[in-house]
């Protein structure tokens, strides 16, 4: 945890009785408010992938006026594949990516979140 | 004559961000089965005795009302080790061992040095990959 608290800033949680603030503290909430930003920018990449299909990507091979594949080419065939389950796959993970979201979302977290942004701007304001 | 020819995957790739798109997702994926994982580590225990070398006073880590918030920390390092195992099996179905990048290609994306790094490999291909094979 970082030595950051003084006497007066925990004498200040106990007063209020803020016990989500004290544990807001901590290391855990810490690492939690990283975990959730790494979170929402996964689940931003997993919606930007779900559009692709095999369609998507035929389409883009006419648009680039590429010769036709042969039909019983195996490589372009698995690729294909893969094109139209693997968005699939990913809309199945970010529903366990929002579901997990979801648990973090409290107000432990919420202050340590506020406490993280109200330090960098103190950082940014005396560097 | 049949004007179709053998798929060639740098030749097709490079019309579209799919191989991209999925490294990105594949490289920010991995690297998050070590934040999840390490995240796992704390407890009630690691986190009341973060809280006691604040100088949070006894009477108030026995408390009820904490006793719920630690509580909670279970809860949630449990949920992670939950979500760490449908982590890992996206990372699986990715797959990125089967993607067609050379040694300097993978270092340059998985290091993220240059945007330059993504933009001038040679497309791949997911030959043999889980889901389409």
């Amino acid at each position: 945890m970082a030595r950051v608290h003084t006497d007066a800033e925990v004498a200040r949680l106990l007063l209020h009785q803020k016990r989500y603030a004290i544990v807001g503290q901590s290391d855990f909430t810490r690492d939690a408010v990283r975990i959730q930003e790494t979170l929402r920018h996964l689940i931003r990449l997993l919606r930007a992938f779900q559009p692709y299909s095999a369609q998507v990507i035929r389409d883009a091979w006419d648009a680039a006026r590429l010769p036709p594949v042969e039909s019983d080419d195996y490589d372009a065939k698995t690729y294909l594949d893969a094109a139209d389950e693997l968005p699939r796959e990913a809309a199945g993970f970010e529903w366990a990516c929002q579901a997990f979201l979801a648990t973090l979302d409290t107000e432990v977290i919420s202050y340590g979140r506020g406490r993280t942004r109200r330090r960098s701007r103190a950082d940014r304001r005396n560097p | 004559m049949s004007d179709a020819r053998q798929w060639l995957p740098y030749d097709y790739m490079r019309h579209t961000r799919f191989n991209r798109d999925i490294l990105d997702l594949a490289v920010l994926a991995q690297q998050f089965q070590d934040a999840v994982m390490a995240f796992e580590e704390h407890d009630i225990e690691s986190v009341t005795q973060e809280l006691r070398e604040l100088g949070i006073p006894e009477e108030v880590l026995d408390s009820n009302s904490m006793g719920g918030y630690l509580k909670w920390v279970e809860d949630i390092t449990g949920d992670a080790g939950g979500f760490r195992w449908a982590l890992d099996m996206f990372v699986g179905i990715l797959d990125v061992e089967k993607l067609a990048l050379s040694e300097n290609e993978r270092a340059a994306l998985e290091s993220r040095e240059t945007e330059e790094a993504s933009n001038g490999a040679a497309p791949c291909a997911v030959v043999g990959g889980k889901v389409g094979a």
